[in-house]
Order: C-alpha cells, then structure tokens, then sequence
C-alpha cells in the first residue's frame, strides 16, 4: 500500500468508525464535498456563509455607514473581496486588519452579505462573483 | 446512526409575497412559503393548511439561498427563519 492510500485511509477510517453525529474533524485533514483539503469539517459550515462582504468602494462606504449609524454595533467587521483586508469596527474607529480572503470565504461557496442583501459565490480557483440578474 | 448529508446551498421552493400570490400558487403548488411571515402553505388530504416553519424540514433549511422556480426570484432564508429577497443588482440603495 502507498503511502498516499494510507495516508488517505488515515483521514477516512475515524469516519467510518465514529458515528457521524459526533465526528470531528481531524486537525488539518478533511476533505469538502468539492474535494478540498482544508481545515474545517463541512459538516459544520452552513451552505452559506452570512458576512459582510463587499466588492466595491460604494458598498464599501454604504455597509460602513450602516453599522455605523443603524445601531449594528461595535464587533462588527466586513471584509473587501478585492484585497481579503478586514475592517473592524469597534464603536468608534475602524481597524484595517490584513489578510487574505480564505480566512473568510472558502472556495466553492456561498456567502450571503445581508446589509446589501448581495450574494457571492467563490469558485474553485477563488474567484468571486456576485450573483446578477 | 443517523446520516448526515452536505445540506444543499440552493433548494427550490415557490414564495409568495402577498395575497395574490398566495391565491396563485394554491392553483399550481401543493407546497410553498409566504415571505411575509414564513409560514408553509400545505396541501394535504383536499385541505390547504399553513403553519409557522421552524427551519426544520429538508426542503428548506436555514442559512440557505432559496430559488422560487414560479417567480425566477432568489431569497436568503437566515438563521432567525426569515426570507431575505436578494439583491441581483450592481447598485446598493444609500441610506
């Protein structure tokens, strides 16, 4: 047996032998149903992700403007698309924190952004798209 | 042991939005969900009957988008049970 089948069989077996209401996913190894490799257990994901996503200056300064002024509140954060920077907003300042989108929006998903009420979808070469009409 | 499945991202189910439409979809649907107030409309045994939907039934499961094959519109229903029309546009509304 090769080392990359038992490799694999390492990951799947626990799968096999545990009941699947209580499976974790093992800590750096598990596979999305699009054949990923990622961290995370899809059993746990929602099919879509709700987050303040944004891919334009516009909606940028739109969303901001609502968790500023529409008692959204401090904790909230969106994430640009374009760049995968956070912005943090803590009730009173915004915080630019760097970072890349897979933290965020994994290939292959969905995310619901409900202050646009926009939805995008992240192909599998990490792509985002808006949904249009 | 109970199987899980991937929960579809995108399920189909018909929505009305208003009275109307409610009266349009008894004609053609035996299932569907006003989005006013997500009730589920239900034809069974020669009787139409609704009821709150508490998000737990394979048809339509929170944290989902929901495709309205009778209307072409797609809808967020969100984890608080409430269906979000989505935008399809470019433009975002200012406040």
């Amino acid at each position: 047996m090769n080392t990359r089948l038992t490799d694999a069989l390492a990951v799947f077996l626990p799968k096999l032998t545990t009941p699947l209401t209580s499976f974790t996913a093992p800590s750096g190894h598990c596979f999305y149903p699009d054949n990923q490799e990622g961290t995370a257990s899809f059993f746990t994901d929602p099919a879509v992700k709700e987050y303040h996503l944004i891919n334009n200056t516009t909606d940028l300064n739109y969303v901001k403007s609502e968790i500023e002024t529409n008692g959204i509140g401090a904790g909230q954060s969106l994430v640009d698309t374009r760049s995968g920077e956070r912005h943090d907003w803590d009730g009173s300042t915004w915080t630019i924190v760097p970072g890349t989108l897979d933290s965020y929006f994994r290939p292959g998903r969905f995310c619901f952004s409900p202050i646009t009420a926009k939805v995008f979808h992240r192909d599998l070469n990490g792509v985002v798209r808006q949904l249009l009409s | 042991m109970v199987l899980l499945e991937a929960i579809r991202p995108i399920t189909p189910l018909a929505v009305a939005e208003d009275d109307a439409e409610v009266t349009t979809l008894k004609g053609s649907q035996t299932r569907f969900i006003d989005a006013r107030d997500s009730t589920v409309w239900r034809y069974e045994n020669s009787t139409w009957t609704n009821s709150p939907y508490d998000g737990t039934e394979d048809f339509l499961r929170p944290q989902t988008l929901c495709f309205s094959p009778t209307s072409g519109k797609l809808y967020y229903f969100n984890a608080a049970l409430e269906l979000v029309s989505v935008n399809l546009t470019t433009n975002t509304t200012a406040p």
